[in-house]
């Protein structure tokens, strides 16, 4: 949990991470620091990875394998620069490559471009959590 | 070397030593014959990822999982991965719920295809107990009176279903308690309409202590914001309940220092917005002589396409222009 700190996250804020996801309470070091330098691939600057870290406190009990599965996922479909979207919306790095195709293709289904969905995706990243 | 001085050099204590003795069937088991399977079993369980203390919480809680051969602890790896997790997943999964190495897989099989059943497609419940493995341990029956608690309150089937499958936790809180957080939120100034409404944005409020979003309304409040605008903000984007003070307090900075306080009660949704790509955007239009102002906000947040056809930059070229991250923790605004 050291790490947490180290990232400039208050006694306060980690009180409340813990109140919503209280198994990140038993992840090593290892476990956090990586999480850590995927942010940090992605450009995210100290102070995005401390708001993403402790607005969404999920995020760190993903495994690593996920988070580059979804990044790719994201990736492929256009949606650039990642810091950006997810400084915008936490919350994406808690959802399934699945549903992101899942809705993507449902769109597509109703007439909707791909280029026109992505665009309405990463200027509006509320609409993530309809997923 | 006995199996007490085994177990003792690999880190267990002597009251350990006794409860895996003890435990059903190593009990029935001789003491050569468990030796051999601590040492075999233990090495296996390094070598697939495991640390030390973790070996040694999953067997004092699942002490038979040193009466299993490694056939069975990889059968039981390889069904789950057949299933759909990954091996990193289920080792993770069983790090904090052990007993999903003495679940046979028939009962873990049963148990998605009953979620199945209700409603979840196979892909929800595989996430579900990614995030909450516990879930294998709650009774079908349990959480389909859950189910039916959740409708009764006011929300669709469809709608139990996402949070649940974005908060499978919900299923391990009492409906006493879920009831009680909706009430504290009317006590707040939330009508109950509004209240669920929320909860379907945002299914971690049932997670969230009131106390906690008593010090996100406080803090909001200290922001410069009367109560009713921090409630009118949280109903349009309950999010800010999620959120930490820490990102709260740089957005709403942000927005101070470019003289746009109101925006946060005008248009909540919009907070959400990077304020790395903000300030590109802002400083983009002053460089053109463009002022922005609450008369004229929404530049600030137009859709990137329509940004790039009017002035020929994308978000990356717009934001190494500005090199925004370092000039915002400069100025202070950012941490």
């Amino acid at each position: 949990m050291i790490e947490l700190y180290n990232l400039g996250i208050s006694e306060e804020t980690i009180k409340n991470m813990l109140e919503v996801e209280p198994s990140i309470k038993e992840l090593s070091k290892k476990e956090i620091k990586e999480k850590i330098v995927l942010l940090q691939e992605l450009n995210c600057s100290n102070n995005q990875i401390l708001c993403i870290i402790s607005s969404n406190p999920q995020y760190l009990n993903k495994t690593k394998n996920e988070i580059i599965e979804l990044i790719k996922t994201l990736s492929d479909y256009g949606f650039t620069p990642l810091n950006i979207l997810f400084d915008s919306n936490p919350y994406i790095l808690n959802l399934e490559p699945s549903e992101i195709n899942n809705y993507i293709e449902n769109r597509k289904n109703n007439g909707e471009s791909l280029e026109d969905i992505i665009d309405d995706l990463d200027s509006n990243p509320y609409l993530f959590s309809e997923m | 070397m006995k199996l007490k001085e085994l177990l003792i050099s690999l880190g267990y204590t002597e009251e350990d030593y006794e409860i895996i003795r003890n435990a059903f069937p190593m009990s029935t088991l001789k003491e050569e014959t468990l030796y051999k399977n601590v040492k075999r079993n233990y090495d296996f369980l390094i070598s697939l990822g495991y640390s030390k203390e973790e070996i040694i919480k999953m067997t004092k809680n699942s002490p038979q999982i040193y009466a299993y051969s490694v056939e069975n602890i990889k059968q039981k790896l390889e069904d789950m991965i057949s299933l759909g997790y990954s091996k990193e997943e289920v080792i993770k999964m069983t790090k904090s719920v052990h007993h999903i190495y003495s679940n046979s897989i028939e009962n873990i099989k049963q148990k998605l295809e009953d979620m199945i059943l209700l409603g979840y497609s196979k892909e929800e419940v595989i996430k579900m107990t990614k995030i909450l493995p516990q879930i294998y341990g709650i009774s079908i029956e349990n959480i389909k009176q859950k189910l039916e608690d959740m409708i009764l309150l006011g929300y669709s089937k469809e709608e139990v279903i996402k949070m649940t499958k974005n908060k499978p936790a919900i299923y391990s809180y009492s409906i006493e308690n879920i009831k009680q957080k909706l009430e504290d939120m009317i006590a707040l100034g939330y009508s109950k309409e509004e209240a669920i409404q929320m909860t379907k944005s945002l299914p971690s409020i049932y997670s969230i202590s009131i106390e906690n979003i008593k010090q996100k309304l406080e803090h909001i409040v200290l922001l410069g914001y009367s109560k009713e605008e921090a409630i009118q903000m949280t109903k349009s984007l309950p999010q800010i309940y999620g959120y930490s003070i820490e990102n709260i307090k740089q957005k709403i900075d942000f927005y101070d220092s470019i003289n746009m306080h109101d925006l946060a009660v005008i248009h909540p949704k919009l907070l959400m917005q990077s304020t790395a790509l903000s300030y590109a955007r802002y400083m983009f239009y002053k460089e053109k002589g463009i002022d922005i102002n609450m008369d004229n906000y929404i530049k600030l947040f137009m859709n990137s396409k329509k940004f790039e056809k009017q002035y020929g930059l994308t978000k990356e070229e717009l934001l190494k222009k500005n090199d925004n991250n370092k000039t915002l923790e400069e100025r202070g605004i950012a941490k």
